[in-house]
């Protein structure tokens, strides 16, 4: 259980930072006569995929070693979706010096690409760590 | 040596082979079965690598940004309505957009002064928050057959000359995919998009004067009128003046103010002073910046060759049992130095990686919040710091490295091992 905690406690605490960024200081724009700009999709979307990236690690801490591996990959997924919902998927404000593009989209690819690099190294570590297992059973 | 007996067979297969370790894979063995000393080591490098490559960007970042502002300043002097010359400084740095003037023979009466070799005069207006999600922009209309400020920069991207009715478009500015903004309810045509200054002018669209009555009209139409439409042909916002060979700027205000006892209550922005002022500000700023960097690398290095000494100190007794088995004190040196490599080299990328995470991304808030010309300096730059500090910090590692080996190099091994018995 300790080493599950430690290895979901990375993400867990950059889900949490990200879902309160998003609800504070890395929100999206204000609606301009009431027409709601791309950011303001894409902040809702990236609320939903921090959601669910954190109750799969949640799930993950109660889980068999090979349920777990799944998991990771799928959190591996929700780091990459979040990449791309403010880039390439919904975007954000074009021009540089609205706060979404200054501060929301940064924030949320900072926090996409740690996440990813964690998920990522652990679903390697485990891949390798089963492939072992499975050798000597 | 490679005959394997059944029993042999029969046990590897039932649990993993071990690891066999050369002397060639140690360092990596070493520092994979001390985890705790290793993160020790790559944390104190991945810090220094941090505040190298971070601060050095930083400081580089703010240099180009100041270059580029003084490349845009082409006046020696900028004449401005009465109580302007805040808000004229801060369009040459980093401030608001805003919309001011006066008439447009005051700035043929300052054209006559002694001592004026060239002058242009520029209208400025602020735009209506246009589009979702567009900010205020700055609408600066110049006269293209007589500036000398913008021309030189604009030249350099656009040939031809500015057409009425059409624009040019800052950095920062949300042109449409077809080449078009809308401003004050009307679609206008964008010639080009200039690269970026790293100063407000890249929230800004460029007019010729000519077009400036129209944008009045299309302010109006709009409801939200930038100035009163007998005002539209006649409005000027600044003169700005290259003064000529002998007179110095502050000269020239002074004869402009001979002209008319009105003229002394008029605003005098010198942009070299506001130059001398921002680059004051920029530098004191760098020096902090570099302060900082140096006493943390300093700190760095210290504690960097105290972790060395203590872990090397700690394994005395290892590399003595080395010596023994028959591996020189060559081969012990290799082995620290390889572990060493490893560390700087993980330490310094991971730094540079973090390092770049901050600065790259948040550049457009970290250029707000400083309030000063930053504009990113080109990829070569950036390759060659990170470079850089990667190999800084692999240096460092190895010479605290070796500086802790040399402490423990010289007593015999058999005493070394036999050491507190």
């Amino acid at each position: 259980m300790k080493n599950r905690l430690l290895a979901s406690l990375p993400i867990i605490l950059l889900n949490v930072f990200l879902l309160i960024a998003l609800l504070t200081f890395a929100h999206a724009c204000d609606a301009h006569d009431g027409t709601w700009g791309a950011c303001h999709y894409a902040r809702k979307a990236c609320i939903a995929i921090t959601v669910v990236t954190l109750i799969l690690e949640v799930i993950a801490l109660f889980t068999a070693a090979q349920l777990r591996t799944g998991l990771n990959i799928a959190v591996f997924a929700n780091a990459i979706l979040l990449i791309c919902i403010p880039t390439f998927v919904i975007g954000v404000c074009v021009s540089p010096t609205m706060h979404c593009h200054a501060v929301m989209r940064p924030t949320i690819l900072v926090v996409a690409i740690v996440m990813g690099v964690i998920a990522l190294a652990r679903d390697i570590y485990d891949f390798v760590a089963n492939g072992r297992r499975e050798f000597s059973d | 040596m490679n005959s394997v007996t059944d029993t042999a067979s029969a046990a590897s297969a039932a649990a993993p082979a071990p690891r066999h370790i050369t002397l060639g894979t140690l360092p990596l063995e070493n520092l994979r079965r001390k985890p705790l000393r290793t993160a020790a080591l790559i944390a104190v490098v991945f810090v220094m690598a941090l505040a190298f490559f971070g601060g050095t960007m930083l400081a580089s970042n703010l240099k180009t940004g100041m270059a580029s502002m003084e490349e845009r300043l082409g006046a020696d002097l900028m004449v401005t309505p009465q109580n302007t010359g805040t808000k004229a400084e801060a369009l040459i740095t980093n401030g608001n957009p805003s919309t001011f003037y006066f008439t447009s023979d005051i700035a043929a009466t300052i054209a006559t002064a002694d001592g004026v070799a060239e002058s242009t005069e520029q209208t400025y207006i602020a735009s209506l928050t246009a589009d979702c999600c567009d900010e205020k922009l700055q609408i600066i209309g110049f006269n293209p057959s007589t500036d000398f400020v913008l021309e030189p920069w604009i030249a350099s991207q656009y040939s031809k000359t500015l057409e009425d009715g059409q624009m040019i478009a800052g950095a920062n500015v949300n042109v449409s995919t077809n080449g078009t903004i809308e401003l004050y309810g009307r679609t206008w045509p964008v010639v080009v998009q200039l690269a970026s200054t790293g100063t407000s002018l890249d929230n800004s669209v460029f007019i010729s004067q000519n077009t400036v009555p129209q944008m009045v009209q299309a302010s109006i139409d709009a409801g939200n009128q930038a100035m009163p439409k007998e005002y539209a042909d006649k409005a000027v916002s600044s003169v700005l003046i290259k003064v000529a060979d002998g007179y110095s700027a502050e000269k020239v205000a002074e004869n402009i103010q001979k002209l008319d006892s009105r003229f002394t209550q008029l605003g005098y922005v010198y942009p070299g002073g506001i130059t001398a002022t921002t680059r004051t500000a920029l530098n004191t700023l760098v020096g902090y910046v570099r302060i900082f960097v140096a006493l943390l690398c300093v700190m760095g290095i210290i504690v960097l060759i105290a972790v060395f000494c203590a872990s090397v100190n700690e394994r005395k007794r290892e590399f003595a049992s080395l010596r023994i088995m028959g591996a020189t004190r060559g081969a012990l040196n290799g082995i620290a130095i390889k572990e060493a490599i490893i560390i700087g080299l993980v330490g310094g990328v991971l730094g540079v990686a973090v390092a770049s995470l901050i600065i790259f991304p948040f550049s457009t808030l970290i250029a707000r919040q400083l309030e000063l010309p930053y504009l990113q300096a080109s990829p070569g730059i950036v390759v060659f710091f990170a470079l850089l500090t990667v190999l800084a910090a692999v240096v460092l590692s190895v010479l605290g490295s070796l500086i802790a080996m040399a402490r423990i190099g010289r007593p015999e091994a058999y005493l070394t091992l036999r050491e507190g018995e």
